[in-house]
């Protein structure tokens, strides 16, 4: 059943989800992807070149249960410490899709091929992505093998929600800040003038100005945002309740982890803690 | 229905809410502790269109953020509001764009009619329940510039109708000095002595002192504030919850976008997320 009344919320058994993630090197003031990052929950592999839906039983993501029948599971708080590093947030997302295997030291444009309206059938992608229009779906670049230090501009041709094409505004990989393992960029706010009031639902192809100087492992992941928290001080646990993260629902197969936007080149390692409840 | 205690509360933020998803690329050229309007920001919502003559801005327009509009008594509110800006010390707010115009020409110095005027337009679009206030005190009215104008400097006298029917001249606003495409100069603090205690209900002309030298594109918008979140740190996620944000009412037809106190010479990439939760 869902949960509608406060005492329910108040009395629904939680489920904690713990994480804790290892040191990395990053980059300041960036938004960098735990998943390959080692720790609780494990160390997530890259994807391999075909796209793909991964689940609650993925390894990266946090082990949530399943609801059955008219059941629902909410996230009803989040809190979260850093030993080392103030200033960051860290973000709770479902990862719908993801793909990699590109890379970036070839200048032809590179097939991607992933659309998220052919996976919709696979591990619940329909329901956990939200909006039938692809509005509630973060795109991003991911980053799991260096690519070297060569500025490159990536230009990368979508597919919108209304079935047309066009390429995203350009952006550039390669760059102190934006070539190492766990970096990822945010696609979303690239939607061109000419495409504005469009979704993305697919990335086709990526193309690169130059070499950024290795092959690396450059991959596209889709997500949707659940809930997040900012740590303003080292050493101190932050908390927020039901109300301030807005009770967000969490579907069946959701693939649970973590992005932070990091505060230092050196991130030390992030405790976070998930109460998930169900009516 | 309305909201009217908490177990509806907690039923609409769980099971019945709109998401609000800002991700908007920067734009150039800000000023430093004034406001901008990120209607022409690419992104998500898409690029707002210029309006040239005067009309009532909705839920249609490509800008706006979208909502499932609800069937009376069903009532709709902000439930929890987040946002993360590249610049600390940033404010991000939610304004209900109720009309608008445009295509205004920093160059002449006679009258150009703006004829933006709420209480000829109640009937259309629900702009009499989101306007609030039956005397127009809960609108906000903006100088909004759409292309910059000149370096010359001029003044602007802008002639209103108050809400008890009479007309006068605000007291001039300087608009010289090559103001910047997005920037938005509040008007409300401009009613003078002599109208005290009246409210605008309508903008008839403006009027130039002299050319700014450079034409433009500049008009004047009506919004009701709906909520805000100032962000004190670069990425960090900043988070208002029901209380926080007060629970504002959000009406059918509500053209919802974002506006930014800049805290630097760009707006910088802004991302919110939120709920409007439906009773």
């Amino acid at each position: 059943m869902t949960i509608t009344t406060i005492n329910e919320l108040n009395n629904a058994i939680p489920v904690t989800l713990f994480g804790s993630k290892a040191a990395f090197n990053a980059a300041f003031s960036n938004t960098v992807s735990l998943w390959a990052i080692a720790g609780a929950p494990g160390q997530g592999v890259a994807p391999t070149a075909t796209p793909s839906v991964p689940n609650s039983a993925t390894l990266g993501c946090f082990r949530i249960p399943s609801a059955s029948g008219s059941t629902k599971m909410y996230l009803s708080e989040l809190s979260a410490i850093s030993t080392t590093n103030n200033s960051q947030t860290i973000e709770i997302h479902d990862r719908l899709a993801h793909r990699a295997g590109l890379v970036g030291n070839v200048t032809t444009a590179q097939t991607v091929g992933f659309d998220l309206s052919t996976l919709l059938t696979t591990n619940n992608l329909s329901e956990r992505m939200g909006e039938s229009n692809y509005s509630d779906v973060q795109w991003w670049l991911e980053i799991y093998a260096d690519v070297g230090t060569t500025v490159s501009t990536v230009t990368l041709n979508v597919t919108y929600n209304d079935g047309t094409t066009g390429n995203l505004n350009t952006f550039t990989i390669g760059s102190t800040g934006n070539r190492l393992p766990a970096r990822i960029f945010s696609l979303n706010f690239l939607v061109p003038a000419a495409d504005s009031g469009k979704y993305i639902r697919g990335i086709n192809t990526m193309t690169l100005s130059a070499s950024a100087g290795a092959a690396g492992n450059i991959g596209f992941t889709a997500t949707r945002y659940r809930a997040g928290i900012f740590l303003e001080e080292i050493n101190t646990p932050f908390s927020r309740g039901w109300a301030e993260i807005g009770l967000p629902e969490i579907y069946n197969d959701s693939c649970l982890f973590m992005i932070a936007i990091v505060s230092a080149t050196s991130v030390q390692p992030l405790i976070c803690k998930a109460t998930l409840i169900s009516g | 229905m309305v909201i009217a205690n908490v177990d509806q509360l907690v039923n609409a933020m769980g099971n019945n809410a709109s998401r609000i998803i800002i991700e908007k690329a920067t734009i150039a050229n800000a000023a430093a502790s004034q406001f901008h309007s990120l209607w022409r920001a690419t992104g998500q919502p898409g690029q707002g269109a210029i309006p040239t003559t005067a009309a009532i801005a909705t839920n249609a327009l490509i800008g706006s953020i979208q909502f499932t509009q609800q069937t009376a008594p069903a009532t709709s509110y902000i439930g929890q509001l987040e946002a993360i800006v590249q610049t600390a010390g940033m404010s991000v707010e939610i304004h209900d764009r109720l009309m608008h115009m445009g295509g205004l020409n920093a160059t002449l110095t006679t009258a150009q009619t703006v004829n933006l005027d709420v209480a000829a337009n109640l009937a259309t679009s629900n702009l009499d329940a989101r306007k609030g206030d039956a005397n127009y005190s809960d609108i906000q009215w903006w100088m909004e510039w759409y292309t910059d104008t000149g370096a010359t400097a001029s003044n602007a006298t802008i002639n209103v109708t108050y809400n008890d029917g009479t007309s006068g001249n605000l007291s001039v606003q300087a608009v010289g000095g090559t103001i910047r495409a997005s920037r938005m100069i509040p008007l409300n603090f401009l009613i003078p002595a002599a109208d005290s205690g009246k409210y605008i209900r309508d903008i008839n002309t403006v009027t130039l002192s002299a050319s700014t030298g450079t034409a433009g594109n500049f008009g004047f918008t009506a919004t009701r504030y709906r909520g805000g979140v100032f962000c004190a740190g670069a990425g960090g996620r900043f988070i208002q919850s029901w209380s926080d944000v007060g629970l504002p009412e959000i009406h059918n037809s509500s053209c919802l976008f974002p506006v930014v106190i800049a805290n630097t010479t760009a707006t910088g990439i802004v991302r919110g997320t939120g709920k409007i939760i439906h009773g």
